[in-house]
């Protein structure tokens, strides 16, 4: 019996400790391979960053306004985050692979399945930023050109707009980390469809006459009268 | 064509009209006798350089005896030469000579007035009852015809001058020393017609009429241009055409082309007339380096009646006159042309035409060669052949009046008296100095002016559109280039100037001749065929070109 | 190396045929044809009598009219008219659109451009929708020609409280920052030497339609920090616009102002140096506005402004600095009628806007039109501090002159945080 015993537990030790130096340097293999990733993905980062300042990535980020963005969105200038991207995607791929080489199974799927997971993470994520700098700014246009235009009730038409705007992009991004897909869709329709029949009908019954400002003002027929007749220019 | 006459042949009545005229001095032109001044003989001995330059008719300047206190505009006889030019025989000699080589003479006539020492005159001041009275205008106050211009503004104060002799006025439109004819009398008029028919009986073969809008007096008008004046001329003109068809009339008269028009008649006046805007205008147009001035004046220029012709010039023996622009073109031309203020005479300036041209080649040849292309008969100044220059310090318009320049030796070639007896010194300096520019070393160098002239004279008598032609002004886009199509019965000539002393592109608008060849009538190269698209012609500085169409 | 050519092969082909040139008045256009004749009438009546000895080049810059505006410049019935009028030369007469996008600055670009080739010592620049007389673009040219100078703005009589936004911001905001301006910063019209267009040129805001105003700005900054000669010319009464089409308010800030704040950046290396103050030298004199004009209603701009302010209080606030900011909301606040806002405020608000332009607090185009609830506030303070005594508005836009002066130390200061050296 004890022999059984002792044999079960030599065996059991035996087969660990096989296991285990098969294990072992798959271990060691994971260990470099992250390790020698992030090494490798620093310096790629590094390059990218160099040779975007090269180029003067910035100076055209500042053109197209996608500094004013990130500024708005307080990330970090344009080159350092774009390198900053590459380096975790770099990393994280070598960190999944490094994983993937110890062999554990059902590792694996679970691998495979956040490798397909984090593009679409990616994407939220920007949607979400994208979007809010986009309220940010619709609700900032709105409001100037309804003060500018003597609207009433500048701020609750602007605010609509950034709400408007923001509930969008949630939706969106929503819909791309398929969290509950069907319901956050038809509730944004059902959201957006009131808004703008409401605006519709304010339009059409209420707000006539602003409505008949805002097109007066842009697209005027006659000599422009706004309410002042100062000479500006 | 049958019995076509070649241009300038001794058949052809409107032999004007292709004819290239040369104006010259008897006195200037070359001494036969070694007294310092020209004269017949000597003129006669330099026919074959004119035949061979290839001009068609001389034009005299005044050659009858005279006090000259006018250069020879005051004539004291009408029916002999100055003796200073030679006899009627020497006279007589030229003519035949001249007409030997096929070349035609005009003279001068002056009608409108004569000299006071003309003894019409002196006869006409002895009484108030002398038959000759009534041969000139007389009053006895000076307030008939008042308001009337005064020409001449810097020397007389009145168009009337007192006569101690006679104790009266006598009417003058220019010098006091120059009392105008009177042609209401038809005595004057039949005398006029005696003169003229003395000189064509002895073969010249036109007048250049001198004075011509002032022939008659009417109170309370300008006393220029009156239809009585136009009676007169037809009068001539008549009898001229009945005794002596084939001889020319050619009006001097500086005004606007629109009032020469008139004299033309219906074709019963004047056979030809100057055209006197055109010539600043021409300069004016290469300095400007743009085509409007000219095109404008043509363009303003009316029609003619058929026999008739214009007749236009570079320069001539008095000043370039400056009388047919606006003040705004007169200081342009001053500016440009007279810094200098020397060289200003008058409303105009004294030089030649190579002077004015600094010496320019390339601009002589393009001004010569739109003398020789624009509608018109041209008329070449002595010497400018050759590119003579002037000397404004010799007093009035002495400075282009200069002897001709025949060769690098003792006077120039001019004369064998010595200098001093010379009537005026030559150009002696080192660049337009007879030494440098004479006419024996041009003849001996195959690229001299004179040689060029002689080619574009020979060449410009191979196409009667220059003479009868009608003008059409292609405008392209580039002003600097001036084009136009001389156009008569089946012949055309493209003429194209850049006026411009740098290089320039032309577009021509050549649509309604598709098809045609374009051959450069210098060295008759043909050019590429015209077509749908607008000819583009790339010229040098100063270049032009002439091109006789032909659809082959 | 141009991607796409400034001048089209129709322009090319045009300026190849008119060749070298003394003098060319640019022309841009937009449907004009309503007016185009007059304005070709007087630039050549211009010519022909003021330059008959100069060639000179009408230079129309089209931004594709549909109604036959060029056609109108190029037909040649008009060479027929006035023929005897003067001028010894053709008055050539280039007219050709351009590709890319209509905007007016395109057309300014279009025209030095071509001016690069014809070579005009003087270039004047008209916008087709102000009135011009023969004299007045003789005027703006001869400088250019006979000085050494290479930009011209016109002076015009104008009464007191026309043109607020020259006489409260531009050209207080010019003569601060630069050391000294032209009495009309952004005059519809002017005129610059060769040797200016064509270093101009390779400018950075060819591709911002500045509107005919702002161009003008701009070019008169450029003259000031480029070390070029300015003058300005007296030219009498401004004639009345052609045609009214006034731009809107905010779209006007967002170009005139606009450009002001671009140039204000392309130009910080001259400025931020402090410089002595000084003036653009005058030729001519200034002729007064003959009658007391009425002063238009400042209740609606008061209105404007206090409501402005209530509303815009996120999008002030993040561009003002706080006291700044504690100022205005106090100010429109305030019970008076009208409220006093003073030199110093508004010279505060004014360079608190530039530096947050400069630093990209927000979407450029928004913090221009931010500016027109102080503008409005400002504007009324002076035009009702003056309506009853106009005598002392012009000393009053001197002093306020002055305080731009006094505070651009500030502007500096906050440009360059932590200072340049």
């Amino acid at each position: 019996m004890m022999d059984m015993i002792a044999g079960a537990l030599q065996e059991a030790w035996l087969n660990f400790s096989e296991g285990f130096a098969a294990f072992l340097p798959r271990l060691i293999a994971m260990l470099a391979i992250v390790a020698a990733g992030w090494l490798i993905a620093a310096a790629v980062a590094f390059v990218v960053r160099t040779l975007l300042a090269l180029f003067r990535f910035n100076k055209l980020a500042d053109r197209t306004g996608t500094t004013e963005m990130l500024k708005r969105a307080e990330l970090p200038a344009a080159d350092r985050l774009t390198a900053t991207m590459v380096f975790w995607v770099l990393w994280l791929g070598f960190l999944f692979s490094g994983v993937g080489s110890l062999g554990l199974t059902g590792m694996e799927q679970l691998t495979s399945e956040f490798v397909h997971f984090i593009p679409r993470l990616f994407v939220a994520i920007a949607i979400l930023i994208a979007g809010f700098v986009l309220a940010n700014f619709a609700w900032r246009a709105t409001l100037l050109t309804a003060v500018n235009a003597n609207l009433p009730s500048a701020r609750l038409l602007s605010g609509g707009a950034r709400f408007l705007v923001s509930l969008l992009a949630v939706a969106m991004a929503l819909e791309q980390l398929g969290i509950a897909q069907h319901v956050v869709v038809t509730a944004f329709a059902i959201a957006f469809g009131a808004v703008m029949l409401g605006l519709a009908i304010a339009f059409g019954i209420g707000g006539g006459g602003v409505a008949r400002r805002i097109v007066d003002q842009h697209f005027p027929e006659k000599p422009d009268t706004k309410d002042d007749d100062v000479s500006h220019l | 064509m049958n019995g076509r006459t070649s241009p300038g042949s001794p058949g052809d009545p409107l032999w004007y009209k292709d004819a290239i005229f040369y104006e010259l001095h008897v006195k200037a032109f070359r001494d036969g006798n070694g007294d310092g001044m020209g004269d017949f003989k000597g003129l006669v001995s330099r026919l074959d350089y004119l035949k061979e330059l290839g001009v068609d008719c001389l034009w005299i300047l005044p050659m009858y005896p005279s006090p000259f206190r006018d250069d020879g505009y005051d004539i004291a006889d009408y029916y002999s030469i100055h003796p200073q030019y030679g006899t009627m025989d020497d006279f007589r000699e030229f003519l035949d000579a001249a007409h030997e080589r096929g070349l035609r003479v005009i003279t001068e006539l002056v009608v409108n007035h004569t000299s006071d020492q003309h003894p019409w005159f002196q006869e006409a001041r002895q009484s108030t009852d002398n038959p000759r009275r009534d041969w000139y205008v007389w009053s006895d106050t000076d307030d008939r015809y008042r308001g009337v211009r005064i020409i001449f503004l810097d020397t007389e104060m009145s168009n009337w001058s007192w006569d101690p002799v006679s104790k009266a006025y006598y009417w003058h439109r220019f010098f006091s020393h120059q009392p105008d004819l009177n042609f209401d009398n038809p005595a004057v008029r039949e005398e006029m017609w005696n003169v003229m028919r003395f000189w064509l009986d002895m073969g010249v073969d036109g007048f250049r009429v001198d004075a011509v809008p002032y022939l008659i007096e009417r109170e309370g008008t300008s006393c220029e241009n009156l239809p009585e004046t136009h009676d007169v001329l037809r009068f001539l003109r008549e009898r001229l055409e009945t005794h002596y068809p084939g001889r020319m009339l050619l009006a001097e008269a500086n005004m606007w082309p629109e009032d020469v028009r008139p004299y033309f008649g219906e074709g019963d006046e004047f056979h030809m007339a100057f055209h006197f805007p055109i010539m600043p205008r021409m300069f004016m147009a290469l300095r400007l380096e743009d085509r409007k001035p000219l095109v404008e004046i043509i363009e303003r220029t009316p029609e003619i009646p058929a026999g008739c012709q214009w007749g236009i010039f570079l320069r001539n023996h008095d000043e370039l006159t400056l009388e047919m622009v606006t003040d705004e073109e007169r200081d342009y031309m001053y500016q440009e042309y007279a810094r200098d203020r020397v060289a200003r005479i008058n409303l105009g300036i004294r030089r030649r035409l190579a002077p004015l041209l600094e010496g320019d080649r390339r601009k002589i040849e393009l001004l010569n060669g739109l003398l020789l292309s624009l509608p018109g008969s041209p008329f070449l100044y002595y010497g400018d052949e050759i590119g003579m220059g002037d000397n404004v310090y010799l007093g009035d318009r002495n400075g282009v009046r200069t002897p001709m320049q025949w060769n690098g030796g003792w006077n120039g070639g001019f004369s064998d008296a010595d200098p001093e007896q010379i009537y005026q010194p030559l150009i002696s300096n080192p660049v337009y100095g007879y030494q440098a520019v004479n006419v024996d070393s041009q003849r001996r160098t195959p690229h001299s002016l004179l040689h060029w002239m002689r080619r574009i004279i020979q060449i410009r008598q191979t196409a009667r559109a220059f003479g009868r032609g009608d003008i059409r002004f292609l405008k392209p886009a580039n002003h600097r280039i001036l084009a136009y199509l001389r156009t008569y019965e089946k012949e055309t000539i493209l003429v194209v100037n850049n006026l411009a002393g740098t290089a320039q592109a032309g577009e021509l608008d050549l649509k309604d001749l598709e098809g045609a060849i374009p051959i450069e009538m210098f060295g008759g190269s043909p050019f590429p065929r015209i077509g749908e698209l607008p000819y583009l012609l790339t010229m040098a500085p100063y270049q032009f070109h002439w091109f006789k169409l032909r659809w082959l | 190396m141009p991607v796409t050519s400034l001048l089209s092969d129709e322009m090319l082909r045009q300026v190849i045929a008119v060749g070298q040139a003394d003098i060319a008045v640019g022309i841009p256009t937009l449907n004009h044809g309503g007016v185009i004749v007059d304005i070709v009438d007087a630039v050549t009546r211009c010519f022909r009598t003021h330059f008959p000895r100069e060639r000179a080049v009408l230079l129309n810059v089209d931004g594709g009219s549909d109604d036959g505006t060029p056609e109108l410049v190029l037909d040649p019935a008009r060479d027929q008219r006035g023929n005897a009028g003067g001028g010894l030369r053709t008055v050539h007469r280039i007219s050709a659109r351009y590709a890319g996008l209509v905007s007016r600055t395109k057309e300014v670009q279009v025209a030095f451009a071509a001016n690069e080739l014809i070579n005009a010592r003087a270039l004047a620049i008209i916008d087709p929708d102000c009135a011009v007389s023969p004299d007045s673009v003789a005027a703006l040219l001869r400088p250019v020609l006979t000085e050494p100078c290479d930009f011209v703005t016109p002076v015009y009589a104008r009464s007191w409280c026309e043109g607020a936004l020259v006489s409260q911001l531009l050209r207080p905001v010019v003569r601060g920052v630069y050391g000294r301006s032209p009495l009309e910063p952004a005059a519809g019209e002017w005129a610059c030497s060769a040797r200016f267009a064509s270093d101009g040129l390779p400018g950075e805001l060819w591709d911002a339609d500045l509107g005919p105003a702002g161009i003008s700005l701009w070019m008169g900054t450029t003259a000031l920090a480029g070390g070029y000669e300015a003058r300005q010319v007296g030219l009498g009464l401004r004639p009345a616009p052609i045609r009214a089409m006034r731009a809107a308010l905010p779209e006007v800030f967002s170009q005139v102002v606009g450009a002001l704040f671009r140039s204000l950046e392309l130009h910080a290396p001259y400025w931020v140096e402090s410089r002595p103050p000084g003036s653009v030298p005058m030729i001519g004199q200034p002729t007064e506005a003959a009658d007391d004009p009425d002063v238009p209603a400042t209740e609606p701009l008061v209105e404007s402004f206090r409501a402005g302010v209530r509303d815009l209080e996120p999008v002030l606030a993040e561009i003002l600095q706080a006291e700044t900011w504690q100022a205005v909301r106090a100010l429109s606040e305030s019970t008076e009628d009208v409220p006093a806002f003073g030199d110093a405020l508004w010279s505060a608000v004014v360079y608190d806007f530039a530096a947050a332009y400069h630093r990209g607090a927000m979407h450029r185009d928004h913090l221009t039109k931010a500016l027109v609830t102080p503008y409005l506030g400002r504007t009324a303070a002076f035009l009702a501090g003056y309506a009853g005594s106009p005598a002392g508005a012009t000393a009053a836009c001197e002093a306020l002159g002055l305080e731009f002066e006094r505070a651009k130390p500030h502007l500096v200061e906050r440009w360059n945080p932590g200072g340049t050296q």
